[in-house]
């Protein structure tokens, strides 16, 4: 089945997630950045759900240190962000991500088809 | 290939002060009623009732604690430390449809990153009642009793 990834610090955001995602994908959950990369070297998965503001290393290090190792780089990202100011998008695409849903989620049928492109819909029959 | 997906959008103030006085308070609650209403509906079609409730113990239980770690940051004058505090409650709030809670908690969240500690005091005092307020009304609307929480 293909692999998501969530790296999201609340616990009622990787529920939701879970909820939407779940029999579509497998999901594994990170509560943080540093753990969720020490994870991806060891098995890259299919795309990232990546929540903007999170302890420590932020989202937007996080995407900055997989596009700079040439065995991740190719993942895509999808930011998962409460902020959606005028020039945010762009702000997300020059630090690297593919793409970006805004919180609260409203539309899980977007967030879907976001993943599905971006792996090129490997989702499980 | 840059691709969004929607999320809320605001709804004024709840309690904001108009010249209408009363009646602009009755309407904007009843504005955020309906937001609160839709919030449930919607995670419920996202996940059914386990999945409400599953949250709305998390909301009940961790909220404080995230409230109380602003307290704390702003004592410590860490203005960093209660903008992430904010933040994380500003997310859940607005999953339940609690945008007055959700606003604040972007005031909040704003005069923390602008280092306006005086600001942030205020503010957080108001969180405090709208999370009140919103974890009475959760408990309510979905019966949590002190077992589940």
């Amino acid at each position: 089945m293909t692999v998501v990834a969530v790296v999201e610090d609340n616990a009622d955001n990787r529920l939701l997630l879970r909820a939407i995602l779940d029999g579509l994908y497998e999901v594994d959950e990170y509560e943080g950045a540093e753990t969720a990369l020490a994870a991806f070297r060891r098995a890259a998965p299919a795309v990232v759900l990546l929540d903007i503001s999170l302890p420590g290393m932020s989202g937007v290090e996080l995407v900055r240190v997989l596009r700079d190792d040439d065995a991740l780089k190719h993942v895509p990202v999808v930011a998962l962000t409460a902020h959606a100011m005028a020039g945010d998008r762009e702000t997300y695409l020059t630090a690297g991500f593919d793409a970006y849903v805004t919180k609260p989620i409203v539309d899980e049928s977007a967030l879907l088809r976001a993943i599905d492109r971006l792996t090129a819909g490997r989702r499980s029959p | 290939m840059a691709l969004e997906a929607g999320g809320a959008p605001g709804a004024p103030a709840a309690g904001a002060a108009g010249p209408h006085g009363a009646a602009t308070h009755a309407v904007l609650g009843a504005v955020e009623q309906d937001e609160r209403r839709e919030a449930l509906e919607r995670l419920r079609r996202f996940g059914g009732d386990r999945l409400v409730r599953d949250m709305a113990r998390i909301f009940v239980t961790d909220m404080p604690a995230r409230l109380e770690r602003a307290f704390v940051a702003l004592a410590a004058r860490d203005a960093s430390g209660a903008a992430y505090a904010a933040h994380t409650m500003k997310s859940s709030g607005a999953q339940f449809g609690l945008g007055a809670l959700a606003r604040l908690c972007g005031q909040v969240e704003q005069a923390a990153r602008a280092a306006d500690l005086a600001g942030v005091a205020t503010l957080l005092t108001d969180v405090e009642r709208e999370l009140a307020a919103g974890r009475a009304w959760l408990e309510r609307e979905l019966q949590l009793d002190a077992g589940e929480q």
